[in-house]
């Protein structure tokens, strides 16, 4: 008993066996073989090294306005032009991708630490606390996510960490639906049976032996929602309750583009393009994350 | 659903003249000029040339930006309800492009010696249209209707004696004191005239008036239609009214109405905005008109808040922002800055009073006296369906924050503006406007008197109130004058919840075939009469 507990606590501590040494070789290898894991991996390595270092690469300070400049077309002095209130549009795509990203994973870490839970705890328990945690969450998920985070905006007031708590609570769903399937499939395993047979107890059971079993279904649908939650921060920001101005948002640049969308074109393409790159970027990787770990689980999307 | 819905949508657009709109209260009966400052760019007179070989007929197809509220000129103030009533509605005396009242529905009137009895001699041959004759009964019904009842100028009837109306033709206001406003008032769309029978309703969905225009049909945030009122008692062939139908369709987005615009789909939009003003001016194809003032933006302190109860603290701020800078990135130099509420150009606006510089020592020094050397933070909350003000917080947010003034920026919407900020005045810093303020009373009583009905940044001054209190009681120019003159000083000493901004103009474009004069007097709402198309 004291032996298997140590051998257990091993484990949980990170120090690695050979065999699960020889796994993640193999998963690396896997991920080094599939293109669009690697694509995806590069940009999103690329855009967290942008945002680590923004402002050491953006030439400008985001907010300077200077009312001369306004609106001057891309140049050697301004890469991206500048906006309708002088600024530099790079500086601003450059300094915005912390917004993004922060958003992005703010919200999905906080989804798949609830939704993981809920998921888990849902699916191995069966029953009737399964059919009440799920069917709470088919309705939550019965609203589309950009709708529902809107509502909740409009309650909690328009600021960046609403926008993180609002998102958290559309897409924790998404995670529970995905946790708590992978947790049906691993409560019928041996593994289970025999740790019941030892008489262990249901929470250790389910924190210590089937929610590591459930993490790369979970992974991938989370790297996933990253993407979404990015695009619906910058839907958020362009309606007007996601980051308020002066906030370098990308969503916020397309709205303020918009109306320049014939004169200054820049303004818009810019931020938008950055966007696509991001939401490109974790699509990949969740896509690609999917056929190296889990080919069998179709991600929600 | 009906009533409380109802209720629901009157009680907004009520509140909507504000920034939408204080259509209200105005001119005087003692002939203010200013001409010059107000009708300002060849608005007014650039048409007088082309009316002569004017042609009746055609549909003029407009692209409106703010769509029709509702239509009780008495209840509403939306700038945009006001732009069509103005062409259904008139008054029983009117506003002129030089700002002075002239008799409209009435013949002539006479003031007596001491200023207390108004006596209206009404015309002749007026008709509604439902056909029916105007006489003073139904003028005497439109006026005890606001004296009753709970409408926009009900106040401005604390100041009436009497309404009486001894024949048919004759109308007479027995004030109890000289009240300078009422005249003006009489000249806004708070005190259109109305049938006896509709000025019993609460609240009048149809508006039946003697305008040039009729009302023809709407649907709500789609389409307004009016149609030529063929029975005008004034209608003449230099002015008109000449186009058969106009057909407003409510396009609230600026980019899409230009566009639109551009693609020939209307012959007139208004609210182009201030940065395509340049564009519209440099298409040949297009005809550009701007009439200013329109509006006065201002940022609004709350004086009963946390940092801005403290003067030092407004002072710091006033001092923090370079407003020629804000104007220019606003309007794209087509507005102008100011330290008056007065219109610009007319006696009222103190000579000497300019807007602060930017100064950041000053800064500094009055952040010390506030005892917050390190500066402060504070919301600021913008409606966001105002680009321009949107555009301006940014600068004053980015200025401020350079002077360790720190301005969080919220964007809001336009009922949040007026529930949360107006209402509730819980906000610490805003920014909106006022419209039509060409009557001093406007500028210095509506919004900055605790009695006025705009009354919400909290800035009280006892020596104020009693300046602008007695102004309302003179007739003399110059003695008004030096009141509101004494009244802006204090004003600005005393850096009031109100810190000026700009006045920024009203901007049209129009098909080349569209000709007359473009606008109203008043500078917010449009007069169609005289406008005809060549086609």
């Amino acid at each position: 008993m004291a032996v298997e507990q140590h051998g257990g606590s091993e484990e949980d501590g990170g120090f690695l066996s050979e065999s699960q040494k020889e796994r993640i070789r193999a998963f690396a290898k896997k991920f080094r073989s599939n293109t669009k894991a690697m694509v995806g991996l590069v940009i999103v390595l690329s855009l967290i090294f942008v945002a680590v270092f923004a402002p050491f690469i953006a030439p400008y300070e985001m907010n300077d306005t200077s009312v001369e400049d306004r609106t001057q077309a891309p140049s050697v002095e301004h890469p991206f032009g500048t906006d309708d209130l002088g600024r530099d549009i790079f500086s601003r795509v450059v300094l915005g991708s912390r917004i993004s990203l922060y958003v992005g994973f703010g919200a999905i870490s906080g989804a798949l630490l609830v939704g993981a839970v809920v998921g888990v705890v849902s699916g191995y328990a069966g029953g009737l606390t399964d059919e009440i945690i799920m069917r709470v969450m088919d309705a939550a998920m019965a609203f589309p996510p950009v709708l529902l985070a809107l509502t909740l905006l409009v309650v909690l007031g328009p600021e960046l960490v609403n926008v993180i708590i609002a998102l958290a609570f559309v897409y924790t769903p998404y995670i529970a639906r995905v946790s708590r399937s992978a947790a049906l499939a691993e409560r019928n395993e041996a593994y289970v049976e025999s740790a019941v047979a030892r008489g262990e107890s249901d929470t250790r059971i389910v924190f210590s032996e089937v929610f590591p079993n459930c993490m790369a279904p979970i992974l991938v649908q989370g790297s996933l929602n990253v993407s979404f939650a990015i695009l619906a921060e910058a839907s958020l920001s362009f309606l007007g309750l996601g980051a308020q101005p002066p906030r370098p948002s990308w969503g916020l640049m397309i709205n303020t583009g918009r109306g320049f969308m014939e004169t200054a074109p820049w303004m818009l393409l810019f931020p938008a393009l950055a966007i696509g790159i991001a939401v490109v970027g974790f699509n990949m990787l969740g896509d690609g994350l999917r056929d190296v770990l889990d080919p069998k689980v179709e991600a929600i999307e | 659903m009906g009533r409380r819905t109802f209720l629901g949508a009157a009680a907004t657009t009520g509140a909507a003249a504000l920034a939408g709109c204080t259509g209200g209260n105005s001119g005087d009966g003692s002939g203010d000029g200013s001409g010059d400052g107000s009708g300002g760019d060849g608005d007014s007179g650039s048409g007088d040339g082309s009316s002569g070989n004017a042609q009746m007929g055609g549909t003029l197809q407009w692209g409106g930006a703010v769509p029709v509220q509702g239509l009780d000129p008495h209840i509403d103030t939306s700038a945009a309800s006001k732009r069509v009533l103005e062409n259904i509605y008139e008054e029983v005396v009117a506003l002129q492009d030089d700002y002075s009242i002239e008799p409209h529905l009435a013949k002539s009137f006479e003031q007596s010696e001491d200023n207390t009895l108004l006596t209206f001699e009404l015309r002749e041959g007026v008709t509604f249209h439902n056909g029916k004759e105007m006489t003073s009964k139904d003028v005497l019904a439109t006026y005890e209707r606001v004296q009753n009842g709970d409408y926009l100028a009900t106040g401005f009837f604390e100041h009436v004696e009497e309404l009486r109306a001894p024949d048919d033709y004759t109308f007479e206001i027995q004030l109890t004191e000289p009240f300078a406003p009422f005249l003006a008032k009489m000249a806004t769309a708070e005190l259109s005239v109305m049938p006896a029978e509709n000025a019993e309703k609460d609240m009048v969905e149809e508006p039946i008036g003697t305008g040039p225009y009729k009302f023809e049909d709407r649907e709500i945030e789609t389409s307004f239609t009016m149609s030529r009122y063929e029975d005008y008692w004034g209608a003449s062939d230099e002015d008109g009214p000449f186009i058969d139908t106009i057909e407003k369709s409510e396009v609230p987005d600026a980019s899409v109405r230009l566009q639109s615009f551009q693609a020939g789909e209307y012959d007139f939009i208004n609210g182009v905005a201030p940065k395509d003003a340049s564009t519209v001016e440099q298409n040949p194809d297009a005809r550009f008109e701007s009439q200013f003032p329109k509006s006065l933006v201002y940022l609004g302190l709350n004086c009963d808040r946390e940092p801005f109860d403290n003067k030092d603290a407004r002072l710091a701020l006033d001092y923090a922002i370079d407003k020629e800078k804000v104007a220019e990135a606003a309007l794209y130099g087509t507005g102008q800055t100011t330290a008056s509420p007065a219109a610009p150009g007319s006696p009222w606006v103190h000579p000497d009073i300019g807007p602060r510089e930017r100064d950041l020592d000053k800064v500094q020094e009055h952040l010390d006296a506030a005892g917050m050397p390190d500066g402060y933070s504070a919301t600021f909350k913008i409606p966001q369906s105002y680009p321009t003000q949107v555009q301006a917080a940014e600068v004053i947010a980015d200025d401020a924050a350079e002077a360790g003034i720190d301005l969080e920026i919220q964007q809001i919407t336009w009922n949040s503006w007026l529930s949360d900020v107006f209402t509730d005045q819980n906000f610490q810093a805003t920014t909106s406007s006022y419209l039509a303020l060409w009557y001093p009373d406007v500028s210095f009583y509506k919004f900055l008197h605790p009695n006025g009905a705009f009354f919400f940044t909290n800035w009280v001054n006892e020596d104020y109130n009693s300046l602008v209190e007695e102004a309302r009681t003179m007739y003399d120019e110059d003695q008004r004058a030096d009141l509101y003159h004494q009244a802006t000083e204090i004003m600005h000493e005393e850096r009031a919840g109100h810190l000026l901004l700009w006045w920024q103009p009203s901007l049209y474009a129009a098909a080349p075939q569209y000709k007359g004069d473009i606008g109203a007097p008043d500078g917010s709402t449009l007069q169609f009469a005289d406008n005809w198309l060549d086609r």
